[in-house]
């Protein structure tokens, strides 16, 4: 039995502060074919974050709301705070997430741009 | 190097209750003849989260830090549980820890999971990915 490595970049359009862009759909390509891994999913922007969360309007004005009421005084922190990587099972070809909750891009910098998401899979071959 | 799939359910109630899965998680690793490596512990859903804390620490968290860290009242859009989403989103739904000697390095830790949402008897379900020898 040997481990395997599979990476990917996957390309992400953001329309700068506040931009929310769901891309579970894209790790859940990247993970099809394998029966059992580990993958990390990392976005290299220093303002910017990876979360999981239900991806639904009013939930993604509450996170901001939250990011700009109660991180005030600590809003350098945010992305720190709120993370910029995250490690998800790979079981049966898919991704493991509960039925409401994504794998969300946060963008928290000013400016619309491409960000690239790095993604790392480990496997069993 | 081999990699070993578990998961496991539990039943919680809350808001505001921590749940020890660390037994859980020793007898998966017993299980899996684990030696050394590398433990990913993710729990399934967006409104409980994982922390590794002392013991002593649960109740002030219980108690306090939950609250002051979301409240629950603060008009928020998403109806009836935003606090218990927002909550599990900063403080994350997975942890990824070493294993050495078939046991997590925990020190004086132990793995909690944390019910935010306000129920009796929600089954979480977890899954626990290993890699290593």
């Amino acid at each position: 039995m040997t481990l395997g490595l599979s990476c990917h970049e996957i390309r992400v359009k953001s329309n700068g502060y506040g931009s929310a862009v769901d891309v579970t759909p894209m790790l859940r390509r990247c993970a099809e074919g394998i029966e059992r891994g580990l993958m990390n999913a990392y976005v290299s922007e220093e303002d910017a974050a990876l979360v999981t969360i239900e991806y639904e309007r009013g939930l993604l004005e509450d996170l901001k709301k939250f990011v700009e009421e109660y991180m005030k005084a600590f809003r350098g922190l945010a992305p720190t705070i709120l993370g910029r990587s995250l490690d998800l099972p790979i079981v049966n070809g898919n991704i493991r997430l509960g039925t409401w909750q994504q794998v969300v891009f946060i963008d928290l910098g000013h400016r619309a741009r491409e960000v690239s998401i790095y993604v790392t899979i480990i496997y069993e071959d | 190097m081999r990699i070993e799939i578990g998961d496991f359910i539990i039943k919680t109630y809350g808001p505001n209750a921590l749940f020890d899965i660390t037994k859980e998680i020793s007898s998966f690793l017993s299980r899996a003849k684990a030696i050394r490596g590398l433990l990913l512990i993710s729990v399934m859903g967006s409104t409980g989260s994982l922390v590794l804390i002392p013991p002593e620490q649960v109740d002030p968290i219980k108690n306090n830090e939950l609250w002051a860290l979301v409240p629950v009242n603060a008009e928020w859009k998403h109806e009836g549980n935003a606090y218990a989403h927002l909550r599990s989103t900063v403080l994350g739904t997975s942890i990824t820890v070493p294993i050495r000697n078939g046991k997590p390095v925990l020190g004086r830790h132990r793995i909690y999971f944390i019910e935010n949402q306000c129920y009796m008897a929600r089954e979480r379900h977890f899954y626990l990915v290993y890699i290593g020898e």
